[in-house]
């Protein structure tokens, strides 16, 4: 008796764990897909986004929608439905259509899992090495290679699951970002609303000021090598550019034949006034060290200045002046003696 | 607050950058040939010299294709002495970018001559200079005030105290040719003949420190109706005591002695049973030395300014070519590989360029190329031109050239290929030698 006493009481137990782990698995499955409550609201997107956001305020428009999102997430279904040839791209559509940012409760993991290309592909390349794994093992037997065993396909897919899911949190992530940079924007909209004291207003002004700076410094560049955009709303390009250097070349008597011509660059700092002026007390030689050494360098450095005072007043747009106030010419030796 | 401190080290940030790049860089990488426009004021209270000092420093700069000078009718400002200060303006309207203001003074048959330049457009004095010697050197001091202006203005050295030595050519009936040395200053004037014409000269060649010049002097006889060199011979002249001393005589033909830097080493070519080799000549132990070997013509022979390589034309890789070989003879390798022929290179005082004649294309040509056998370029052609020479700067050459009415003349080119013009002589001229050093005489 005392076995089959025992037998019983295996029995039960064996059951009441299965139970267990299902409730368990259930309840850990349902958790795992609950909203996570984290800091990640005040995220760069607040700077980034200011100037944007003034000019925004500024012009009365809504704050901006995230619709981009929602229509790639289709049109990269679309792409994958072909390939998959699975039927869930329906949820998606009303997410798109509704224009919503999709919500962690809206969104169901099994829909969702297909959303992602990106992990698709990675979970391809996978199968792909599973698969080269299983040849390389199997490699005796032609029929075992042509016929691969169940058992990988079951991995495979299990994989295939975990991957979804993994593309799944990516996409709420991305969703609850969207999401918060919508609200966080919104209470930024209404911080900047609220706070209209002048010392912000100054400090904002000057911060503002110092990214328009920062963006005509990342302009920089020589002509017909790039363009900087302005903060102002007017953009350095390469036409700009050349538009100062038409100016002044004419002007720019070369010293032809000289010494070690190939290795004269002459950099001079200049200021100019609101009529375009050269203010001649600005002309700076950058390299003052050369100047006072080298005689060749200094007569070319003198030709080069020259230049510059014959060629004032430039024309410049009234616009651009501001751009041009305080900048740099460089004129190089070599370029100008035919390379 | 967080904010705040956020904008704050976002400003600090930008500073960072900011001291890293002060503004915008606008490249210039063209410009324009054009000379400088410059105003020669002169005053000098005897108006003794004044116009002919004048005349010779207006000469000079315009001949230079860098300058060109205002006609004094132009001045709105009369500037009666070099310390009186120019009123920019008025030079600005007459489109000057330079002003020489100058003040001679004649005392006792020396003249000095003070002078500043003006940068009119920046309003700069840019130089004071002053030179001063006898009255009869008044072209001498012109010429320096002309170099202390082309030195500040280019930054390279003036070249306008420099003499030029040539063979001056005297045709006879009966085709027959006098051939004379003469020397004159590098614009044609204080022209001299040094020998009596009785000798052929030819190839004068300066030494180093300018004090002598050797060259190459053979006598002839009519034998059949055909010149037969007697003998060939190597001369120096010593230009202080105007003495001709024998360096050597040689066998066969002897072509185109030159020094070397050291100046104890004359090099040349000296032709034997057809084929020409490079020899040098040590005039303090008088020990010949053979360089070039083969059954090839090995010509023209001149040192680099470090005399560690020397160039020449060979015919040894079957058409005539410029190669460089060093100061031992070793090492030889090909300079030049352009169809045509090349002859008498001549490398430049500053050991950028090589100097070159070339034939080709049924013309002459003259040309420069890099020591390293790149940036070939020619800077004038004509019926005949030959026999390139450098001014102590390396930025002009002289040479020889023939129109298709045969006249010789000599012609000088910038470094550039601009500016050709011909240097005055009395007579026909070939083969110039411009002087090493400024100055000396």
């Amino acid at each position: 008796m005392f076995p089959n006493k025992g037998e019983i009481s295996l029995k039960q137990s064996v059951t009441y764990s299965i139970l267990l782990h299902i409730a368990v698995f259930a309840c850990g499955s349902v958790s795992f897909f609950l909203p996570k409550k984290d800091n990640l609201l005040l995220v760069s997107v607040e700077l980034a986004g200011e100037g944007e956001l003034k000019q925004i305020l500024s012009n009365n428009e809504e704050l901006p929608k995230q619709e981009e999102f929602p229509k790639e997430t289709v049109e990269e279904n679309k792409q994958e439905d072909e390939i998959k040839e699975e039927k869930l791209p329906e949820k998606t559509e009303e997410i798109s259509k509704d224009n919503e940012v999709p919500s962690q409760e809206k969104t169901e993991p099994a829909q969702v899992e297909e959303e992602q290309p990106k992990t698709t592909e990675v979970v391809e390349e996978e199968e792909k090495e599973e698969v080269k794994e299983d040849t390389h093992e199997e490699s005796v037997s032609k029929f075992e290679e042509k016929n691969p065993k169940p058992q990988p396909k079951v991995k495979e897919k299990k994989k295939k699951i975990k991957k979804k899911r993994k593309a799944l949190m990516e996409v709420i992530k991305s969703a609850e970002k969207q999401k918060k940079k919508k609200m966080s924007v919104k209470k930024l909209h209404d911080i900047i609303d609220k706070n209209s004291k002048k010392k912000d207003d100054a400090f904002d002004k000057m911060l503002s000021g110092s990214i328009n700076d920062l963006k005509r410094v990342s302009g920089k560049g020589s002509q017909g090598t790039g363009a900087g955009s302005f903060g102002s709303g007017h953009s350095l390009v390469e036409g700009d550019y050349e538009m100062i250097s038409s100016q002044i070349y004419p002007h720019w008597v070369v010293p032809g034949g000289v010494r070690d011509a190939e290795n004269i660059v002459i950099e001079i700092g200049v200021q100019l006034r609101d009529t375009g002026e050269v203010i001649p007390s600005s002309i700076k030689i950058l390299d003052e060290k050369r100047y006072a050494t080298d005689y060749i360098f200094r007569a070319a450095a003198d030709s080069a200045r020259r230049a510059m005072l014959e060629a004032s007043p430039l024309k410049i747009p009234k616009e651009k002046l501001e751009l041009f106030r305080d900048f740099t010419l460089r004129f190089n030796l070599k370029e100008a003696l035919g390379g | 607050m967080a904010d705040f401190f956020r904008k704050i080290i976002f400003l600090l940030c930008v500073s960072v950058v900011f001291n890293a790049n002060a503004s915008v860089v606008v490249d210039i990488n063209k410009g324009v040939m054009k000379p400088v426009n410059i105003a020669l004021n002169l005053f000098e209270p005897t108006n003794s010299v004044k116009d002919k000092f004048l005349k010779v420093v207006h000469d000079d700069l315009q001949g230079t294709f860098l300058f060109r000078p205002i006609a004094e009718e132009a001045f709105m400002q009369v500037l009666t002495g070099v310390y009186k200060s120019p009123t920019f303006p008025l030079w600005k309207t007459i489109n000057a970018q330079y002003l020489l203001n100058a003040e001679a003074k004649i005392v006792a048959n020396k003249i000095t001559v003070n002078f500043a330049l003006y940068d009119v457009l920046s309003e700069m004095k840019v130089g004071t200079f002053s030179a001063s010697g006898d009255i009869r050197e008044w072209r001498k001091i012109a010429h320096l005030v002309s170099n202390s202006i082309y030195e500040r203005v280019t930054g390279e050295k003036g070249y306008f105290d420099t003499k030029v030595l040539y063979v001056a050519l005297q045709k006879q009936g009966r085709g027959k040719k006098i051939y004379r040395l003469a020397m004159m200053d590098q614009d044609g004037y204080d022209h001299k003949f040094l020998t009596d014409g009785r000798t052929i000269v030819l190839t004068p060649r300066f030494s180093p420190n300018g004090k002598e010049f050797s060259f190459f002097s053979y006598r002839e006889r009519i034998v059949n109706g055909r010149r037969v060199p007697l003998s060939a011979s190597v001369y120096r002249y010593n230009l202080a005591s105007k003495k001709t001393e024998l360096v050597a005589q040689f066998k066969g033909m002897t072509y185109a002695p030159r020094y070397s830097p050291s100046g104890n080493v004359l090099i040349f070519s000296l032709s034997n049973r057809g084929s020409s080799s490079i020899y040098t000549f040590d005039l303090i132990t008088r020990r010949i030395s053979r360089l070039t070997k083969g059954r090839c013509i090995d010509t023209s022979p001149c040192y680099s300014p470090d005399g560690k390589y020397i160039v020449f034309n060979s015919d040894r890789g079957g058409s005539q070519q410029l190669y460089i070989m060093d100061s031992d003879g070793s090492n030889i390798r090909r300079l030049s590989f352009s169809r045509g022929r090349y002859a008498t290179p001549v490398w430049s005082p500053r050991g950028d360029w090589i100097a070159f004649t070339k034939f080709g294309n049924g013309g002459f040509y003259i040309g420069v190329i890099r020591p390293d056998g790149t940036g070939e370029r020619m800077l004038s052609s004509g019926y005949l031109v030959e026999g390139p020479t450098w001014s102590p700067n390396g930025r002009v050459i002289m040479f020889s050239h023939q129109d298709y009415s045969r006249n010789e003349k000599i012609f000088s080119v910038d470094i550039t290929g601009y500016n050709k013009h011909e240097i005055r002589t009395p007579g026909n001229a070939i083969d110039p030698e411009w002087s090493t050093k400024n100055g000396l005489f």
